[in-house]
């Protein structure tokens, strides 16, 4: 009885069934994910041609190979759901959704966090398009090592800024 | 002990790298430690291969099928001293004492290298079966096993983050949603406390027996004092 008002209990419950029920959700709805990888792809050209870069973005072949494609100077760059941090903006919304907390701040993270996480899988698309345009060298070991390592500290990150958002408007709430 | 979202964040990136710089160092220390358990797995369930480490860091699976002796070289499983490193950083910057960080940590190393280990029979046993057409049922499960720690491990990793920083991440929180019956309850205590000590009369004439004791006390007095 005790375990069940545990907080942290409760966490963990609402955190495994919400993340098992949202890759649930993803695997039967490979369009969707398809499509975020288009956007995501997409989103991230765009960045990389503010950025001065010359980039072209191919979506068509998604359907039948899975990733779409940016192409740069000298390199194409295949994007796949992998690589869009598809995995963190199910994280993120699994764990804000079980931060206690009202219902309208819950709803209100999921769409504020998943949409940071979005933007942070942009941002890994630009730096691995930038380190393969310009040190196709170290492209390895950012690919497989450092943005993986910085995709899940950007996840914590997330997750503790949110902890301390929701105990901060809860406790100016009270007061 | 409460540290700031970006604090924890650059703890995790200093302490994962450091941890996959001391992997990437020490792995043909650490991987001739997990080979042998390997080995003597995958001689257990009889697949018929093993695996084998160069002194250039290089593995190799080495097999023999009807005599004659293959060698497969192994390459592109470094991806796994990623997520071990990521799992000692995300230990490391938890938001708890050191005492429990050390002791999850340990949990974390051991669940870690228990996990590698298990990848890398079903590993060979999935190239056993591809290349040499052998041990196919337990060559079934890599696949499986793979997809399981690829889509478990942030799941583990995140839940060990909040369980090691339960106390910082909830303890608020239940002041947040329990203050107000909290503080009825105080203020109850406090009423009751004020009637018993500023108005004992009153209570004695709702406790007759009281009543009754004082009555004989008086009167046990009264001879003595004249």
């Amino acid at each position: 009885m005790d375990l069940i008002k545990n907080p942290t209990f409760k966490f963990l419950v609402i955190f495994f069934f919400g993340y098992c029920a949202l890759l649930i959700i993803l695997s039967l709805l490979p369009d969707a994910c398809q499509k975020f990888t288009v956007v995501v792809t997409e989103s991230a050209g765009m960045l990389l041609s503010c950025l001065g870069f010359v980039v072209e973005v191919s979506s068509h072949a998604i359907t039948n190979s899975g990733y779409a494609e940016l192409q740069f100077n000298s390199t194409i760059y295949r994007v796949n759901e992998d690589c869009t941090g598809l995995s963190l903006v199910v994280l993120v919304a699994a764990a804000v959704a079980a931060v206690p907390a009202r219902w309208q701040l819950r709803f209100f993270g999921i769409l504020a966090m998943s949409l940071i996480a979005v933007i942070i899988g942009c941002l890994r698309i630009v730096i691995l398009g930038c380190v393969a345009e310009y040190h196709s060298d170290i492209f390895h070991v950012f690919h497989t090592y450092i943005m993986e390592v910085a995709t899940i500290g950007c996840g914590l990150w997330i997750l503790a800024t949110w902890f301390d958002l929701t105990d901060h408007w809860q406790r100016s709430s009270i007061s | 002990m409460k540290r700031k979202p970006l604090h924890l964040f650059l703890v995790f990136l200093a302490t994962s790298g450091t941890a996959f710089l001391c992997l990437c160092h020490f792995s043909i220390t650490y991987e001739s430690a997990l080979i042998q358990w390997v080995n003597h797995i995958v001689g257990g369930l009889k697949p018929g291969g093993a695996l084998v480490q160069s002194s250039d860091q290089q593995l190799f699976l080495v097999s023999s099928l009807q005599g004659v002796p293959y060698q497969f070289r192994i390459n592109g499983f470094d991806w796994i001293y990623a997520s071990q490193a990521t799992a000692i950083g995300v230990v490391l910057s938890t938001r708890t004492s050191v005492y429990r960080k050390a002791h999850w940590l340990l949990v974390t190393v051991v669940t870690m290298a228990i996990l590698h280990v298990s990848l890398l029979v079903l590993f060979v046993a999935a190239l056993l079966e591809h290349f040499l057409g052998i041990s196919a049922d337990l060559a079934a499960y890599g696949n499986i096993a793979l997809e399981l720690y690829r889509v478990g491990l942030p799941l583990i990793l995140s839940s060990i983050w909040v369980i090691c920083s339960r106390e910082t991440l909830f303890n608020a929180e239940n002041r947040g949603t329990q203050r107000s019956a909290a503080s009825k309850r105080t203020s109850r205590v406090r009423n009751r406390r004020t009637f018993t000590i500023f108005d004992p009369l009153q209570r004695m004439r709702k406790r007759p027996e009281l009543e009754s004791l004082k009555m004989m006390t008086e009167a046990k007095k009264t001879p003595n004092s004249s």
